[in-house]
């Protein structure tokens, strides 16, 4: 299940998701087949072996070059007991994400509205309502946010 | 506020990354897919290899985290990029844009997808409120093809 919150920043809500993969990223998590398939997705780039990854404009890379957004789904993944900070990802990073969230519980963090595909369906944290479509999680994104921003 | 001065052509390139775009106001905001380039531009400026090329009409600096707010106060004609940072959804942020950018003809590159509500309502010191004029046709995407990278508005 994906959840969601739009208020303020909590303890365990990691907000500069970049930084944070670099220094605490992990060898084995490159051995996780979604965390190749978000590379391969999100990037448009190969895990080759451990943490070589192919990216096809830079050419051999390691995990630090990855983009903020990859970064976010990853740890994501891989660390289901944080939040993210997910404004940092692009609405490409969303699929992804909604896949995610049928394998495994996944708490996000936004301050924007991002393009979610269609057929989302999520639990926003702060009223506990349960949305099943875009246009639902469009109206209660901006219903709550309200709350906190006064616009 | 008078937001409008004159258009700053931006170039900066590299053998293997692009980048150029006009800025019309004072604050420009781009976002876009993940994967796109946009924090290359940000590592570009900060490790300022030999054959990076910057043509600009103004000084091209990049706001950090720890001095974003200096930066701020003292750069003067400067185009200066803030990429995904928190500060820009603060009250803070918007007071110093509000008081320092056409003080300075600084012009800001806001590489983000944070709302900020506060660029367009603050509470002045007079009790009077202020605000930002963001314009529609400054907010972009971030594309490329590769070795290219530019700005489309939003269709």
């Amino acid at each position: 299940m994906l959840y969601v919150s739009v208020g303020d920043y909590t303890e365990d809500c990691i907000r500069r998701t970049s930084a944070f993969f670099d220094f605490n990223k992990k060898p084995e998590w490159f051995e996780d087949e979604f965390v190749r398939h978000t590379i391969r997705t999100i990037d448009r780039s190969e895990v080759i072996m451990g943490e070589c990854i192919v990216s096809p404009v830079l050419g051999a890379i390691a995990p630090e070059r990855l983009s903020s957004g990859c970064k976010g789904v990853i740890l994501l993944r891989m660390l289901p007991e944080r939040s993210i900070y997910a404004t940092r990802c692009g609405d490409n990073c969303f699929p992804l994400i909604q896949e995610l969230s049928k394998m495994q519980d996944v708490k996000i963090l936004l301050h924007n509205c991002p393009k979610m595909p269609v057929d989302i369906e999520a639990t926003f944290v702060e009223s506990g309502k349960e949305v099943h479509n875009r246009r639902e999680f469009v109206e209660e994104y901006y219903r709550l946010r309200h709350q906190y921003t006064g616009v | 506020m008078n937001l409008l001065k004159n258009t700053i052509d931006l170039d900066i390139s590299t053998p293997v990354y692009k980048f150029s775009c006009k800025l019309r106001r004072r604050l420009t905001i781009v976002h876009g897919d993940s994967g796109v380039g946009k924090s290359s531009l940000s590592a570009l400026l900060l490790a300022r290899p030999d054959d990076l090329k910057v043509e600009c009409t103004l000084n091209l600096l990049l706001a950090t985290p720890d001095q974003w707010s200096m930066t701020l106060n003292n750069a003067q004609d400067s185009v200066i990029i803030f990429d995904d940072m928190d500060c820009v959804e603060t009250l803070e942020f918007a007071k110093l844009c509000h008081d320092t950018l056409v003080r300075n003809n600084n012009y800001l590159l806001l590489i983000c997808r944070d709302e900020m509500p506060y660029l367009e309502d603050i509470d002045g010191e007079d009790g009077k409120r202020k605000a930002l004029s963001i314009s529609l046709d400054e907010i972009y995407n971030f594309k490329t093809d590769g070795i290219n990278h530019w700005l489309e508005h939003d269709m």
